[in-house]
């Protein structure tokens, strides 16, 4: 194994940890091997602690930034600060050096206090639940309240992926650490995701809604042409809907003279259709059609369709040039048989 | 040791179910390389099993398309045969490439798998103890998720995930334009750390894992991806095994797995390092070794052979 794994580790855990609380690289400052120097050790903490006052400083930034409810964001980040100042500071009193193994070290934390941690960082999560996208109003990514908690998690599994791509042995301490620091953070982790999960649930509502009700009554040319212009997000799918070459069953009947009814198919050239935002219904759409004649004695005929609600039948009117060189107005009734044998499977 | 480890298909028909025959190649290949640490403890009987089924969508997409189209073929002027037996036939091109292009040029499909997935990932405790093995298209379909949950998409997540291993990964060629899986002005998520002070990365672990006849990933190899890959955490294995010497199989999900050059990296990453020892995986390469370049008048033409090679040859041009 190579020599420098074991003093890897620790510079990992503890430099690392500085360096992620403030998203910048932490060259210059070099805290390896801090449990064999006391000197070292004793900058160490000075060095913590005014990197801590400068998190003071982001936290105080960051609730000026959230300050829709200002009185208990304050009180909040204050409590938040004070719980993850003695985290912090107590870390690397939380260690034990392995006397045989300069630079590794077991992890003292006890029952009681991993309970503290949990319970600080839930604490916080009642203030500030993560739910949406981020935005200016809420805490970006690496600001993220518990993430002394978090950070440590990350660069130690940074550096436990280093111990599993190593063949040493003699690793099983910082792998019994790693392994509880993973089981510290489960239930922290779970309770913040809650939210996530929340969202994410809703996306599938809406999206498989959207395709049921939408897009499975499209033709494989209308759903890709709608699927370039009006892509819709993640979350929400588009609310409304371009109506373009769509076919179906319709017929149409003269508003005077002769009744004769007439099957055929209406072709809707373009048209829109608006999709409730709600329940991803279409609600109502209007399009421009064709009717082709439907036999010799018969003419084509021009004009537009309405479909109301979700319905796949719609109403509408064309005009169709008479024998004599008029015109006539035709009544069409369209319905869209194959939608109908979609929505029931 | 408790992780959930996900498998997701690539393209072509798919029901529930589908993993039970990867896991069994996992298992069948640690029974017959001999792998003392599982000998009387299989890897299936280790792990949280997870199936990610994503193949039903595509499938009622062409169920849509045949009823529209069954609604009005035949009538003047019209002869929609070619999607009204969309559904029915179960040639290649229905079942495998059209999922490619209903994935791709589908956003409507491609979001409505997206949600199903994350929320399938989202619903199994901590992020670090997920473990994903994806294969071909279910290497973009997994890709596309985890830079959408790890970007937000779904709001603020905490976490990362614990390994994920792709392979045949056509991640590049089903790339988004907007958000290249590597390269672009804005890096991707979906990949591991640089190192310290680098957070901005939602796997711990990245393997890539290509067989070097195996063309389809090699449209758009995913090869060498540069700076912010770290070679700690990423690995880049070139396959080679061919079950019976067949060279179709070098695209296949089971025969990728039963080649220890793919399956003990996994291994070693969801067990640890020492569940393989070097030793036992020097014996189970030299008991898979199959002879690459491909021998003439096996199972492939010369001709086939002088294509494959050349493109082997160029991928990186590619």
């Amino acid at each position: 194994m190579p020599s420098g794994i074991p003093r890897m580790l620790t510079r990992i855990t503890v430099v690392g940890l500085l360096g992620a609380i403030y998203g910048f690289p932490v060259h210059g400052i070099e805290a390896a091997q801090t449990e064999t120097n006391p000197q070292k050790k004793t900058d160490f903490k000075n060095q913590f602690t005014a990197l801590m006052d400068k998190v003071d400083q982001l936290k105080v930034e960051m609730a000026i930034t959230r300050s829709s409810a200002a009185a208990a964001l304050h009180a909040a980040i204050v409590k938040e600060m004070a719980g993850i100042n003695k985290l912090v500071k107590d870390l690397p009193d939380g260690w034990e050096p392995i006397a045989d193994q300069p630079g590794l070290a077991n992890v003292k934390y006890s029952q009681a206090e991993r309970q503290a941690i949990l319970e600080l960082a839930s604490e916080a999560m009642r203030w500030h639940p993560v739910e949406g996208n981020p935005g200016p109003d809420r805490k970006p990514p690496d600001t993220h309240f518990f993430f002394p908690v978090s950070i440590l998690g990350n660069e130690s599994s940074y550096a436990q992926d280093l111990i599993l791509t190593s063949s040493d042995q003699g690793l099983g301490p910082a792998k019994t650490f790693f392994r509880n620091m993973f089981d510290l953070l489960s239930p922290i982790e779970t309770f913040a995701n809650n939210a996530v999960s929340d969202s994410i649930s809703k996306a599938v509502k809406r999206n498989d809604a959207f395709v049921k009700n939408v897009f499975d009554h499209e033709f494989p040319w209308e759903g890709l042409i709608n699927g370039y212009l009006v892509k819709g997000t993640l979350s929400t799918p588009p609310t409304w809907q371009l109506i373009i070459g769509h076919i179906q069953g319709g017929m149409a009947v003269p508003m005077r003279g002769k009744t004769t009814v007439t099957p055929s198919f209406v072709l809707e050239g373009l048209g829109y259709e608006k999709v409730n935002k709600d329940t991803y219904v279409r609600s109502w759409g209007a399009s421009l059609i064709f009717i082709p004649a439907a036999n010799s004695t018969d003419n084509n005929g021009l004009g537009c369709l309405f479909r109301f609600g979700g319905s796949a039948q719609a109403l509408g009117v064309v005009v169709k040039k008479t024998d004599g060189g008029g015109h006539v107005g035709n009544l069409v009734y369209s319905i869209n048989l194959g939608s109908i044998i979609s929505h029931l499977q | 040791m408790t992780f959930s480890v996900y498998f997701v298909h690539g393209m072509g028909t798919f029901t529930a179910g589908w993993s039970g025959t990867v896991v069994q190649a996992l298992d069948t290949a640690t029974a017959t390389q001999k792998y003392a640490q599982f000998s009387n403890n299989l890897p299936s009987k280790q792990i949280k099993l997870v199936e990610v089924l994503y193949d039903p969508y595509f499938v009622d997409t062409l169920q849509a398309w045949s009823n529209l189209a069954a609604d009005v073929n035949g009538q003047k002027f019209l002869n929609l045969d070619w999607m009204k037996n969309m559904y029915k036939s179960k040639g290649f091109i229905n079942t495998n490439v059209l999922d490619v292009m209903q994935w791709y040029f589908l956003p409507q499909i491609q979001h409505q798998i997206i949600a199903h997935v994350a929320q399938q990932i989202m619903s199994n405790g901590p992020l670090e103890d997920i473990h994903i093995i994806a294969h071909s298209l279910g290497t973009a379909v997994i890709q596309r998720t985890l830079q959408a949950i790890g970007s937000g998409g779904f709001g603020s997540v905490s976490g990362k995930i614990g390994s994920l291993h792709m392979i045949a990964n056509v991640s590049r060629v089903l790339e988004d334009g907007q958000a290249p899986v590597y390269g672009g002005a804005t890096p991707c998520l979906v990949r591991p750390s640089s190192g310290l002070g680098d957070n901005d990365f939602f796997v711990f672990k990245y393997y890539n894992y290509h067989h070097v006849i195996d063309p389809i990933p090699l449209v758009k190899p995913f090869f060498d991806p540069g700076p912010g890959w770290p070679s700690a955490f990423y690995l880049d294995t070139p396959a080679t095994y061919l079950e019976g010497q067949v060279v179709t199989k070098a695209h296949d999900f089971i025969n990728y797995i039963s080649d220890p050059k793919v399956h003990v990296p996994i291994l070693r990453c969801l067990f640890g390092y020492p569940c393989v020892t070097p030793a036992e995986e020097a014996a189970a390469l030299a008991a898979t070794a199959n002879p690459v370049p491909l021998q003439p008048g096996v199972s492939v033409s010369a001709d086939l052979e002088v294509f494959l090679r050349t493109l082997v040859d160029n991928a990186n041009l590619i």
